[in-house]
């Protein structure tokens, strides 16, 4: 048997393992037509479709990404960046820097939120019950303490003066720290390096740059 | 505005190449291959399809040393809704309001 051949039956297998339980003969039956190919390169491709196909009626089932909040959540992060960029830009504005933390910290903690609920959602099945996973996935009493720790960090900020060290990187560090299931680590930094590198982009082209009072 | 159900281009051409052969019972290989359609969108329409029971589905026996194969044709509900995308497109196709595929 080929790698590829083999490859895909693994493919096959993960989507089996994905497709919802109320699917278990979808999977059976995308299997079934995978055992029907000659070709290793066609068998391949097929499994890729069925693991998309899989994961597709797995997060269907999920019913938590719900866009509007998702929406909400990065019109926060968004707005939050613009006026972080302002703020770069003039001191005048600096008044509104602990805002624009709450902001961006409340949007990203939402988005954080909801993501940490459709992983425990996705990863619920019959004997693993929802609100069990989700204890295992996720330190819920840190999210109500989220707004919280922004307005902490703002003012931290503001005092030290030192708007492009990146201070609220520490409370990201932290969190991912505490979280106790080291995979979901992956989720939040694949989540704040691209927050973090739009924050540099607007801290390079938000010119003059102005320092922060002491 | 949500979108209707069952009209996306892929729907279409599932449940038009189902009526090529109403009664036949057909594979999910071979309607891949007859829509161009891969496996990670196909399926999820055949679910949808059958869930709305549009779609008729069965476990066949295959050849010694194979699993048995799921095959799917359309129920009569399946079949009167590809009739009607197929009516509707025959409209498009014929400008002018005569219904294309009808006796004049």
């Amino acid at each position: 048997m080929t790698i590829a051949r083999r490859f895909a039956e693994r493919l096959i297998d993960h989507a089996a393992a994905v497709m919802p339980e109320r699917l278990s003969e979808w999977a059976e039956a995308m299997r079934a037509e995978f055992d029907t190919m000659p070709e290793d390169r066609e068998a391949l491709a097929w499994a890729v479709g069925c693991v998309w196909a899989s994961y597709r009626e797995r997060i269907e089932l999920m019913q938590i990404f719900s866009k509007s909040l998702l929406r909400a959540a990065a019109g926060f992060v968004a707005l939050a960046a613009s006026i972080h960029g302002l703020i770069w830009w003039s001191p005048r504005y600096v008044g509104l820097l602990v805002p624009a933390l709450s902001l961006f910290y409340g949007g990203v903690f939402a988005t954080l939120w909801l993501v940490e609920l459709a992983i425990a959602r996705f990863w619920t099945a019959p004997g693993k019950p929802f609100l069990k996973t989700l204890l295992r996935t996720t330190v819920l009493w840190l999210w109500p303490v989220g707004w919280e720790v922004s307005i902490f960090v703002g003012a931290w900020k503001a005092t030290l003066g030192y708007p492009h060290v990146h201070v609220d990187f520490i409370g990201f560090m932290l969190r991912i720290l505490i979280d106790r299931a080291g995979y979901f680590s992956f989720y939040f930094v694949a989540i704040f390096v691209p927050l973090l590198l739009c924050e540099l982009i607007i801290a390079s082209v938000s010119k003059p740059r102005s320092r922060l009072p002491a | 505005m949500a979108p209707k159900p069952n009209q996306s281009l892929q729907t279409r051409a599932v449940l038009s190449a189902l009526l090529e052969k109403p009664l036949s019972w057909r594979h999910g290989y071979d309607l891949s291959k007859a829509t161009g359609l891969k496996s990670g969108t196909l399926y999820p329409l055949l679910i949808r399809l059958s869930d709305q029971g549009l779609l008729d589905s069965k476990w066949e026996e295959a050849e010694p040393g194979r699993p048995p194969r799921h095959a799917y044709r359309l129920t009569a509900s399946g079949k009167a809704l590809a009739l009607s995308f197929d009516a509707e497109k025959g409209t498009r196709a014929a400008p002018g309001g005569k219904l294309a595929g009808k006796p004049a």
